[in-house]
């Protein structure tokens, strides 16, 4: 199948992304609306009361000025230099499981640093695209280094390793032998594991 | 917070696997969809009473839930079917049970109509007995082909009108347009060259 990239309206990725969550202070008062109400939590006189939020809430407060939010830890200063530094080290699953994708809406919100977190997304995809594309093409069993890609490099590595074993079956058995449908065969396997489980 | 729940729905299928299709879950939509209904009320009720000095960011945020959760209602909708699009191509017009079991009324009516689509578009191509599209997904080399099967199928009516029994293990010289389909759902096995 097909399969689009790029966010689109129905992209759940996208949906998931902008579903992460982003610290945030409010400039003006926002009223009746019973989450925000911070009366009854306990003051604290000395800092400003901070309170994350999702990112589609922060785009409509920020439509409002009423709002004013940190650079989540993932794209900070620290971890862009981190991330200048060698980008290949990273765990971007555990830093954010839609590293690339929110951090592309995050640069799209107005705030000084958005320069900067583009440009280190871009310069840390082209910095790891070689290694995961190695990882596809060549390690068995690589559940280990899957578990440390971000999700879209997650989909770029499953067709990668897919198109290398088309390729491998080409080399070795040539085209047109006909196979069992891949469906019908995970359904099988399926079935036959929760068969067994229920023994 | 609002849309938690719609979340929750997406996030459901997210966790299962790209070819199944998870339970329709229509408890979680009517939640949503009645979460979606008190927003609405709510944004009513300010407009009613306060003419002046709107409240206009907390509008503005029941707004935005709103159209949030209609995105991601139709975002499951979709996937949903998506998927039970893939599977009319790959498994065929007749749904395993369980498979079946899992869908919504409605889906169960659109596949019907899907599958009515699709063979009606494959008969007014080609030439006049229509051409099946979901044959040769693979460039044929040979006309007829060996195989083998590997159960005991039963009776198999061939082209000529003949009957064959398929028994396991045994090798049958097949034509490919009649071996593909079976090859496909795993009764045969084509023989390797």
């Amino acid at each position: 199948m097909y399969r689009n990239i790029k966010p689109h309206y129905f992209s759940i990725d996208a949906i998931m992304a902008a579903q992460e969550k982003i610290q945030c202070s409010f400039i003006k008062n926002v009223e009746h609306v019973d989450f925000l109400d911070m009366t009854n939590a306990e003051k604290d006189e000395e800092s400003d009361p901070k309170i994350e939020l999702p990112l589609w809430m922060i785009k409509v407060f920020i439509a409002g000025k009423s709002i004013q939010f940190d650079i989540p830890k993932a794209y900070n200063e620290i971890y862009r230099g981190v991330l200048t530094a060698d980008a290949n080290v990273v765990d971007l699953f555990k830093l954010c499981k839609h590293f690339y994708l929110f951090g592309k809406f995050l640069s799209q919100l107005e705030h000084r640093e958005a320069y900067e977190v583009r440009r280190t997304l871009i310069q840390t995809f082209i910095d790891r695209f070689k290694q995961t594309m190695d990882w596809a093409q060549n390690i068995d069993d690589n559940l280990p280094c899957f578990n440390r890609l971000d999700c879209l490099e997650r989909s770029i590595f499953n067709d990668a390793r897919v198109a290398q074993q088309h390729l491998n079956t080409y080399l070795t058995e040539g085209s047109g032998q006909m196979e069992i449908a891949a469906m019908i065969s995970n359904y099988r396997k399926r079935k036959m594991h929760e068969s067994r489980v229920l023994e | 917070m609002y849309c938690d729940k719609v979340i929750e729905l997406l996030k459901e299928l997210e966790r299962s696997r790209e070819d199944t299709i998870p339970p329709y879950n229509n408890d979680g939509i009517n939640q949503v969809l009645s979460e979606m209904k008190t927003l609405d009320a709510e944004i009513i009720e300010f407009l009613r009473k306060q003419k002046d000095n709107l409240p206009l960011d907390a509008i503005r945020l029941r707004r935005a839930a709103i159209e949030r959760n209609k995105r991601c209602l139709m975002t499951y909708i979709w996937t949903r079917l998506q998927r039970l699009k893939e599977m009319r191509w790959e498994i065929g017009a007749i749904l395993p049970s369980d498979v079946r079991q899992n869908l919504s009324q409605s889906e169960i009516e659109w596949f019907n109509n899907y599958c009515k689509t699709l063979v009606s578009y494959m008969k007014t191509i080609g030439s006049d007995t229509g051409l099946n599209l979901t044959q040769d997904t693979k460039p044929p080399k040979s006309l007829y082909t060996e195989v083998r099967s590997l159960v005991d199928a039963g009776k198999l009516e061939l082209e000529s009108g003949e009957v064959l029994i398929l028994r396991k293990n045994s090798q049958y010289m097949l034509s490919r347009s009649q071996a593909e389909p079976l090859i496909r759902q795993g009764i045969l096995e084509q023989v390797r060259q």
